[in-house]
């Protein structure tokens, strides 16, 4: 009978109701969308960046740099064979591709634009990042031929195209500048603006005779999934090779962008954790209302013989109600929404694009959804109008019979 | 054995020098299945006294044995159990709960027994709906009832689980002279057929000429107590 009561108490004054389910909708909603948008950045940069640039783990000589200034043929890998047989004997490893990633820079004849250069074995880093798939105009490489694949944007800046002759121009491993002209055999796309706006890709053993050198400055690998991360780089650290190693995974590279969507993080918990304080004193506020209203009825129920608990279970269950009212609406309409984000994107004005700089985000941003954090935000909203009714609840089972049946007491 | 009684019973509100006394020395004894009637003028203690009864509130001094429970003496649980196993109340304004339906009210105090099942339950409830003419409003809310009716329900409300005691605070006197008659004479056929204890309260004259015991009181005081054949 008090669930029967509760459920008719909830609405009795629909305007009242109204606006305390509206106080929970919000403060879910708005959490929720919070969630799907930061999510839907953190879950963008790092797929661009596993798909595009860096794969799951990236295997290294001991001393490489993080830092881009840094010239990366200063720590090559000499003997890579032995890692290339570690790797292919691996269950987990689903791919892999031997690469020197060297500074450089592409010249047209008249204009000359600094680019990151990658000598790849086509196939193998075809396996790890779909480069076939990304090309925009032309083909892919062919092992055995010469020729290079531009960045499209980089491209359009230098006003080449496919068939092309370009100038690749580098630091030499060991020697000084060298430069070498190449045939554009096609234009890729990747989504990522660093190197579709400042890398191309030259065959692998182009790029060692290219740079005077024998060995490669990192191996892309792609194992899957991130919980295989940590036992690897702790099997590789055991392994015996020639070369020190170390394994940095796409969250070292993603490190500044993990930091942001961490400090987005935390200004949209703290967002979140205000609306939802102040969702709560509006439930505390509505419910002291109902309470004072219903003072007589208070005093009827308890010379009826209802017990205090039972006075605050009452209204902790209209606060459940509410509640669960304006949760399971909210999370339906948010999760509408950023599901909705998440298969549509968000197109990226040109002032937006730009203020994102090299953030690996191009064109749209894409939303996230996330079923457990769905859940909990549900959850939490529910908590939170239970709580909110806690001092009501209290408050009016504080109330002695013989003034709530007069409908005084309880100030 | 007295269904009610009341030993020097004082009540104050207040303290020190705004100390004013609503109940002052009452000794009282209600016998079970009595029709009794506490008359008197506004603020004559009347419906302190009936709080007293109901354990609604405390006394400053003495005691109040209600089936010899010490009603003042048990905790604010046991006050509840009590009250819901044995009490029924009549208030002058119905109280009824305004969500609920007729049935719904009158079922209320059987689902807080929790002792009988649904289909005990709309059985006793049906009856009693009968017994004061009801039935066909069951299904109606308070708010769609004259005040006639809803004093009615109240009455119904109180009885359904055959209380040992019922509390009526002036129950006629929000209702004009032909529904305040019904109402008494509807208490008084109850009160002769199912043998509860009435305690009522009023200062309407016709209410008082067909009680079968009349507790006067003034000033907190009881100033008058007599008792009627038949």
């Amino acid at each position: 009978m008090l669930i029967q009561m509760a459920l008719k108490n909830v609405f009795r004054n629909v305007t009242r109701t109204r606006i305390t389910v509206l106080a929970v909708f919000w403060g879910v909603f708005f959490s929720m969308l919070a969630d799907g948008v930061n999510k839907g950045l953190e879950w963008q940069i790092g797929n661009l960046l596993i798909r595009t640039e860096t794969s799951t783990i990236k295997i290294v000589n001991r001393n490489y740099p993080l830092d881009e200034l840094e010239n990366p043929l200063d720590y090559p890998v000499r003997e890579y064979e032995p890692i290339v047989g570690f790797l292919a004997a691996r269950s987990d490893v689903k791919a892999y591709s031997p690469r020197i990633t060297f500074h450089g820079s592409l010249s047209n004849g008249s204009d000359e634009i600094r680019a990151i250069g990658l000598g790849i074995e086509p196939e193998k880093e075809d396996k790890v990042f779909d480069r076939s798939g990304a090309i925009s105009q032309g083909k892919y490489l062919v092992s055995g031929e010469e020729g290079v694949l531009i960045g499209s944007d980089l491209a359009g800046l230098l006003g080449l195209r496919v068939g092309d002759m370009v100038t690749v121009i580098s630091q030499a491993a060991e020697m000084g500048t060298n430069a070498y002209d190449l045939e554009i055999k096609g234009l890729i796309q990747t989504g990522n603006p660093v190197l579709d706006s400042g890398a191309f890709w030259i065959p692998l053993q182009f790029t060692q005779d290219f740079l005077s050198m024998t060995g490669i400055t990192d191996i892309a690998v792609n194992l899957g999934n991130d919980s295989r991360i940590l036992p690897f780089q702790s099997e590789v650290r055991k392994a015996k090779f020639p070369d020190k190693l170390k394994v940095f995974s796409w969250r070292d590279y993603a490190k500044d962008f993990i930091e942001l969507v961490a400090f987005r993080k935390r200004i949209i918990n703290i967002l979140t954790t205000m609306i939802l304080l102040i969702a709560g004193f509006g439930i505390m506020n509505t419910m002291l209302m109902a309470m004072m209203e219903r003072k007589r009825e208070i005093g009827n129920l308890m010379a009826m013989g209802v017990r205090r608990n039972e006075i605050v279970r009452l209204f902790l269950i209209e606060g459940m109600m509410i509640g669960v009212l304006g949760s399971t609406v909210a999370i339906i309409l948010s999760c509408i929404v950023v599901y909705y984000f998440q298969l549509q994107g968000i197109p990226l004005g040109g002032a937006i694009q730009n203020a994102l700089g090299s953030t690996p985000i191009a064109g749209k941003f894409y939303a996230y959804l996330d079923p457990v954090q769905a859940l909990f935000y549900y959850i939490l909203g529910i908590v939170i109008a239970v709580v909110s009714t806690v001092y009501p609840a209290w408050k009016s089972a504080k109330l002695q019979p013989v003034e709530a049946i007069r409908g005084i007491g309880g100030q | 054995m007295a269904a009610v009684l009341i030993q020097d019973l004082t009540k104050e509100y207040g303290t020190g020098l705004v100390a004013v006394k609503a109940l002052d020395n009452i000794n009282l004894a209600v016998e079970k299945g009595e029709f009794t009637v506490l008359a008197g003028p506004s603020g004559s203690g009347k419906t302190t006294l009936l709080n007293m009864i109901g354990s609604l509130d405390t006394p400053t001094s003495g005691q109040v044995l209600v089936h010899e429970i010490d009603i003042a003496k048990i905790d604010n649980r046991r006050q509840a159990d009590f009250r819901r196993e044995r009490l029924g109340f009549i208030f002058q304004s119905y109280n009824l709960i305004p969500v609920l339906t007729v049935f719904e009210n009158v079922e209320f105090p059987l689902t807080l027994l929790k002792r009988f099942s649904k289909d005990e339950r709309d059985e006793k409830v049906h009856r009693i709906l009968a017994e004061v003419g009801l039935e066909s409003l069951a299904h109606r809310r308070p708010g769609e009832l004259s005040g006639g009716q809803q004093q009615r329900v109240a009455i119904a409300r109180a009885l359904v689980k055959e209380p040992a005691v019922v509390l009526a605070d002036e129950p006629t006197a929000n209702l004009d002279s032909v529904n305040g008659e019904a109402i008494l004479d509807l208490m008084k056929e109850l009160n002769q057929r199912k043998k509860i204890t009435f305690i009522f309260s009023s200062h309407d004259r016709m209410v008082i000429e067909r009680a079968r015991r009349v507790v006067r009181l003034k000033d907190g005081r009881i100033e008058g107590d007599e008792k009627r054949a038949g």
